[in-house]
């Protein structure tokens, strides 16, 4: 009997100690790090009612869809560039990437390609092969670069790709 | 609200089955081994077992921030076949390293554009190597002594991810794209006749940079409840020898993910399971192992997949 005392306190050391492990770690990863600045940006400062001011404030960036946003589909958009203050257009080149930043993956290789066939001296542009894996909500990161061919501003334009 | 009592009821009863058909002998052997994800747990008496096992997932479901199902494009079925070996290094400890087949469906293409050329991809998915020390061993003269195993494992990201796919279906995704890191500890109560178990695993994934970003998942804890008994089918003419019988609930939560060392707000994930076993004797070194896994089974799924799981496994030890 002097036994049994030492065996269930030994047990309920080992029983308890996932839930204690589990206790203490949890708080830790949940809590650390900090909201993201994401540079979504709909900064009263914008001139073009509806148009996303890039990064650093040199241009404003409207995007429409032509077809979509849908899942399994090729997307296709018009984006519009706007340039303020001393920036210009056309720019050198585009690069729209689609990332579904909740979920942490974008759609691999299958990237989107910009294509100058609208009127790029107005700076818009013709976006296609956006393909969205899942519906949920996505960013489409927009990265512009100017003559040195470096990217000199850029723009995140969330997308809510409806399930149905 | 009443498919969720459905299915919660389902797992009790389940569950309490095995108090009713255990047959109320004990039997000394490895711990449920569902702490981890190694596929094969080594008994005190083996020293090298061979396994493999095909697992069925014929629906996927992914799942939002809000825990809605999302409408996907990517594979619908899985299946998978995995073949590992398991070897002790000493009474107390084995070690353990895997390698899975991935082979993705799409079964649902009602999609115009951007149809892939194939519906089926197979690729090589993430080995594993892992192993087990037993700290405390079980004491037949001490049957509320738990057995006390630590865990630990390491999945190098060796299968094509998601970041580098290159099918706009995803079909050619075998692999998680990052490192990762685990280490954990797992419970049993083997001395009883209905064996309760008790794991908590702790993954950590290695910052990877992937889209110019450097991305690194939450870390994952994975707490898993079991029970297992046995049960005598000689009595129903199928084996002589005793029939194992498991099942148990896991909760899944992982924290949130990192993007370029910035907290991705709504992206952390939750889901919990629930899975039945039955492991089969057959044969002097041989079993068999039928499993039925949910995922989503109940509360919330949030950020990741609900999927049913039906795996047939086979085991032979050689020493």
């Amino acid at each position: 009997m002097a036994v049994m005392p030492g065996i269930k306190a030994s047990s309920c050391f080992f029983l308890l100690l996932p839930l204690f492990i589990t206790a203490l770690i949890t708080p830790l990863i949940t809590s650390c790090g900090k909201p993201s600045a994401a540079g979504r940006n709909s900064s009263d400062a914008i001139e073009h009612p509806g148009a996303w001011l890039t990064t650093n404030g040199s241009y404003e960036v409207d995007l429409s869809w032509e077809s979509g946003p849908q899942t399994g589909m090729n997307n296709v958009a018009r984006l519009t560039v706007i340039p303020r203050g001393d920036a210009t257009v056309p720019l050198q080149k585009i690069t729209v990437t689609p990332w579904m930043t909740v979920h942490g993956h974008g759609s691999g290789n299958v990237q989107p390609v910009v294509e100058s066939v609208l009127d790029p001296a107005a700076g818009i542009y013709r976006v296609s092969n956006i393909f969205f894996v899942m519906s949920g909500p996505w960013d489409l990161k927009i990265e512009l670069s100017n003559g040195s061919g470096s990217v000199s501003d850029s723009v995140t334009v969330p997308v809510e790709v409806p399930g149905a | 609200m009443t498919l969720l009592r459905i299915k919660c009821a389902a797992a009790l009863i389940s569950m309490s089955a095995i108090f009713f058909i255990s047959n109320g002998k004990s039997y000394a052997c490895a711990s449920c081994g569902s702490g981890g994800d190694e596929p094969l747990v080594l008994f005190p008496a083996e020293a090298l077992k061979i396994h493999g096992n095909i697992s069925v997932t014929p629906q996927l479901a992914s799942t939002g921030p809000d825990g809605s199902t999302l409408r996907s494009a990517g594979p619908d079925r899985r299946i998978t076949s995995t073949f590992a070996a398991g070897l002790a290094m000493s009474p107390r400890g084995f070690l353990t390293i895997s390698q899975s087949l991935v082979t993705n469906s799409r079964i649902a293409s009602s999609e115009t554009a951007a149809a892939p050329a194939k519906q089926t991809e197979s690729g090589l998915g993430d080995p594993l190597v892992s192993g087990r020390y037993t700290l405390v061993m079980p004491n037949l003269s001490r049957p509320l002594m738990p057995q006390v195993q630590v865990l630990a494992g390491y999945r190098p990201a060796m299968g094509r991810s998601i970041h580098d796919s290159s099918d706009a279906h995803l079909l050619d995704v075998f692999g998680s794209g990052f490192d990762e890191i685990r280490i954990g500890t797992d419970l049993w109560l083997g001395m009883l006749a209905v064996k309760p178990g008790l794991a908590v695993a702790v993954t950590e994934s290695v910052a990877t940079r992937h889209n110019n970003r450097l991305l690194k998942p939450g870390t994952l804890v994975r707490t898993t409840g079991s029970l297992s008994g046995a049960v005598s089918a000689g009595d129903f003419g199928i084996v002589a020898q005793p029939v194992k019988l498991s099942a148990g609930v896991t909760a899944d939560r992982r924290a949130q993910a990192t993007a370029d060392h910035e907290t991705v707000q709504d992206s952390e994930q939750s889901v919990n399971g629930v899975f039945l076993s039955a492991d089969f004797p057959a044969f002097e070194s041989d079993s068999i192992k039928l499993t039925l896994a949910r995922q989503g089974a109940f509360g919330i799924v949030k950020n990741s997949v609900a999927s049913t799981n039906w795996t047939m496994a086979w085991a032979r030890v050689l020493r």
